[in-house]
């Protein structure tokens, strides 16, 4: 015997040895005689997590075994018309479910629409259009970035338009060439000279844009935002940024472009605060915004024909 | 034993089990090769060594069988497979010294006799929880009863036994990389 390992399990080892063997069994059994209910739904996660590595290996031997052993054809033996009725009621299944998931995402749009239609500066005359981003451009020394639509000019989509999160998070402008089928929309951090007001977090919209907020113009220094303020009024670290631009659609104005990060005095000008805004969103990161101006009818018609007649 | 070899091997055989071996079905009667390869564990490693392994395979197979309660709602039954597995180590521990261990038809014995452990475990388990309302055992919902199932269980041991049979050589060969030096872990020439 010149090892303990023909030992029985449970007799010499430390005791720290022999609890943890009962601690293992007693979970085991526990786990196995667990009512049902109590076990749906966290442990069908749990193996969901545990079979994320397994589930590609899976696929590719099942089509293994598919190939070497076909399934075996439940209709083999049935007339020609029951093959067919059952294959259009498989297909007939498949646009169902593919029905179900385009209604679910209209509701979504539709949702994300309304929610933008309610934001107070949108009037009567304000149009908006829900677009997906279908691709990025990372910013690079040549450009601040972009955000490609999958709508365009035959949607409606004009150059100048405010791109924004469900209406009211800032997200950026489409750039001046929209394409029949696609715009560019240049992300809020590349966006540069646009005015600004700050209201303390939580302000309703009316306070947001008052005219007695502090205003400022926002401009990019190395990748950062900045406000020169030469006017008095209380900021602080947290405060809000939203959108004061009157050159811009009328529907944007207080969206939310980012929080207050820093105040302080500017070296060179004592009079004078440097404000810094961070954004609140990644603009190159997401996925699906609200356009909004106030174009007129005719305008977006003129586009759209526009649009048409250039159609190959 | 390699824990690190130990683990790949395993998942390689649970998936095998899952979408692989209904190739070799006999009607219903499914092989499994994870029996095969915690035989081949058991056969090789300490005592503890094995029993962990037991353990840590059973929940893996556990975790890739999933059930519907009521219907709808998915659920993983952790657990019985895991004690099957031990009782299976269990019962091989000590035969392990009376079989000449190379031997394909002695390592398919070994595997069929484990296959039944683990059948019984999994047996007593759902036949427990068929007590309980709203669960009903994997025999019942084939309209069948405890036996039938039990004899299909143990024709899947015995299928499981012979195509261990044929793979017996190679997952022999599998035993050094899983840090087995092949002599016998009860061996005195074991260092």
């Amino acid at each position: 015997m010149a090892r303990g390992d023909h030992r029985p399990l449970f007799r010499t080892r430390a005791p720290t040895r022999l609890r943890a063997w009962l601690l293992t069994l007693a979970t085991l059994i526990g786990l196995s005689l667990l009512p049902t209910r109590w076990l749906a739904g966290w442990t069908a996660d749990v193996a969901g997590f545990a079979n994320v590595i397994l589930t590609p290996s899976k696929h590719a031997l099942t089509s293994v075994r598919h190939w070497l052993r076909p399934p075996p054809d439940i209709f083999a033996g049935a007339p020609e018309k029951l093959r067919e009725l059952e294959l259009r009621n498989e297909e007939a299944i498949k646009r169902y479910r593919q029905l179900e998931i385009e209604r679910d995402g209209l509701q979504e749009r539709i949702a994300m629409l309304e929610r933008a239609k309610r934001w107070p500066a949108a009037g009567d005359l304000t149009r908006l259009r829900a677009g997906t981003v279908i691709g990025v451009t990372r910013p690079s020394a040549r450009s601040a970035g972009a955000l490609q639509l999958n709508i365009g000019a035959m949607h409606g989509v004009l150059p100048g338009m405010v791109a924004s999160i469900e209406g009211e998070i800032f997200v950026g402008r489409v750039a001046e060439t929209v394409q029949r089928f696609s715009a560019s929309v240049i992300p809020s951090t590349g966006l540069s000279g646009f005015a600004v007001r700050f209201s303390p977090p939580g302000s309703p919209f009316a306070q947001a844009t008052n005219d007695a907020a502090p205003r400022g113009v926002l401009t990019v220094k190395d990748d950062v935002w900045t406000v020169d303020l030469s006017q008095p009024g209380a900021i602080a670290v947290g405060w809000v940024a939203c959108v004061a631009e009157d050159r811009w659609p009328r529907s944007a104005l207080g969206l939310r472009v980012g929080v207050v990060e820093s105040v302080s005095v500017r070296d060179d000008a004592p009079l004078m605060r440097r404000i810094t805004v961070r954004s609140f969103v990644d603009p190159l990161r997401v996925e699906r915004v609200v356009l909004a101006d106030d174009a007129d009818p005719a305008t977006v018609e003129r586009s759209i024909d526009a649009a048409r007649e250039a159609q190959p | 034993m390699k824990w690190w070899a130990f683990l790949p091997l395993l998942l390689i055989a649970v998936v095998l089990d899952t979408s692989f071996t209904p190739v070799a079905a006999i009607g219903e009667i499914v092989p499994r090769v994870t029996p095969a390869f915690m035989v081949l564990v058991a056969l090789y490693a300490h005592r503890q060594t094995a029993f962990a392994a037991a353990v840590v395979a059973g929940i893996a197979v556990d975790l890739n069988t999933t059930e519907l309660f009521d219907g709808v709602r998915p659920y993983v039954l952790i657990g019985p497979t895991a004690l099957g597995y031990l009782l299976g180590t269990a019962i091989l521990l000590p035969l392990r010294s009376m079989v000449i261990r190379r031997n394909p038809f002695a390592f398919g014995f070994l595997v069929a006799i484990f296959s039944l452990a683990v059948m019984l475990v999994t047996t007593l388990i759902f036949s427990i929880r068929g007590w309980y309302a709203g669960t009903t055992p994997p025999w019942m919902m084939e309209g069948g009863r405890a036996l039938g199932w039990m004899g299909v269980e143990s024709l899947r041991a015995l299928w499981s036994g012979a195509i261990a049979i044929i793979i017996a050589v190679p997952l022999q060969r599998c035993a050094p990389v899983l840090g087995f030096a092949g002599s016998a872990p009860w061996s005195q020439r074991r260092s």
